[in-house]
């Protein structure tokens, strides 16, 4: 849910980056629970590639996939009058996963937050078939639905661990309320939530 | 059209020093002859051989180099597959990516493809997108059959719901 239609540039993200800081999590080692070295693993990523994640999944016997999802203008970006069958024709021609890949964990971090309605609907008609009955998501929302919030592109440091980035040149976004999520996103269901600062909540959510 | 050199120059007069030990052997990217596709270069078709490479041009095809390390420098952009012992990314590639030993995308690579390789390698600040298999040898290891009943544990959540009903 986004408050404005193209990110825009802000005067705080033309400055220079800062370094990437360390921040610990409480669900994310509940979302990694039962994966196993030697097991073969599916991570999805909704985000580009991270040096961090990549780094901690190589200790796995893992396949990851980065999806982008900011990347893809006609994701972020639709028509304001958007249908779900639209919605669903734009997913399948920007995300061609292999049609036996089955995911264990997806990184949803807070890129459902950037879509309109229909997108989170396809997007979750999308990823549907390809999850696995334990699959586990983890991802970020507000503690008040349509609170502002700023972007922050996270990477996974450990187990417990995640990198986390400066704002990124995005303006902030509109979170969508535990419940718009459960209603909309329906592959998967939110188990556990806990507060983080400045009403930011972690999110652990499962296969449904 | 490839820009030959040798990375070492030519070896300078031996001098007789018997208590110095010999220096250690150099890098494999140093030690052998590298061939060079320049900035100004644009290749359309299928690049292989029996060296190392470095493009820094413009490459629409395929390279292939099993035995031999391929770099595609700062400002080298690729819309190709690439097959290689390693594969070091400073430029722009766009296209499946095998490393037969590792695949390095550098701080200044930009990536959109499918890497497989044992061990690879994303610097801070790369940007990919697309898939990274680290063992594609067992790529089939989990993927349910049809008609066959798999493990709770490790069932795909529509077979799970088609075997509930």
């Amino acid at each position: 849910m986004r408050l404005s239609k193209k990110p825009a540039k802000t005067a705080e993200a033309a400055q220079p980056a800062d370094k990437p800081e360390t921040v610990n999590s409480r669900l994310l080692p509940e979302a990694l629970t039962g994966l196993e070295s030697e097991q073969r693993l599916a991570i999805l990523d909704l985000g580009p590639g991270d040096a961090a994640t990549v780094s901690f999944f190589s200790q796995f016997n893992a396949r990851m996939f980065f999806l982008d999802l900011l990347d893809c203008e006609e994701i972020i970006d639709p028509p304001e009058d958007l249908s779900l069958a639209d919605a669903i024709k734009i997913c399948q021609r920007h995300i061609k996963l292999p049609h036996d890949v089955y995911f264990d964990v997806v990184l949803l971090w807070d890129y459902l937050h950037y879509l309109q309605v229909p997108m989170l609907e396809a997007l979750s008609a999308t990823l549907q078939s390809h999850l696995m009955r334990h699959a586990r998501g983890y991802g970020f929302g507000a503690l008040h639905g349509d609170q502002p919030l700023q972007r922050i592109r996270y990477g996974i440091a450990g187990a417990a661990a995640l990198v986390s980035r400066p704002p990124e040149p995005h303006v902030p976004f509109k979170a969508y309320s535990q419940q718009r999520l459960n209603e909309h996103f329906l592959c998967m269901r939110i188990g556990k939530a806990t507060l983080l600062q400045e009403g930011r909540l972690e999110l652990l959510f499962e296969a449904n | 059209m490839f820009d030959k050199r040798k990375e070492s120059p030519e070896p300078a007069p031996k001098v007789q020093q018997p208590s110095t030990p010999p220096p250690p052997p150099a890098d494999n990217f140093n030690s052998r002859s590298t061939a060079v596709i320049g900035q100004t270069i644009k290749i359309k078709g299928t690049i292989s051989g029996d060296e190392n490479l470095i493009i820094e041009g413009t490459v629409d095809g395929s390279v292939d180099l099993p035995k031999h390390d391929l770099t595609i420098g700062n400002t080298g952009k690729l819309s190709a597959d690439l097959s290689a012992k390693t594969v070091k990314i400073d430029g722009q590639v766009t296209g499946d990516i095998a490393g037969s030993e590792k695949v390095i995308v550098s701080k200044s690579g930009h990536v959109r493809g499918n890497i497989v390789a044992p061990r690879v390698t994303l610097e801070d600040g790369a940007k990919f997108k697309g898939s990274i298999d680290m063992d594609p040898n067992e790529s089939a290891a989990r993927n349910p059959v049809p008609g066959k009943s798999q493990p709770k544990a490790s069932t795909p959540v529509n077979e799970a719901k088609q075997e509930a009903s």
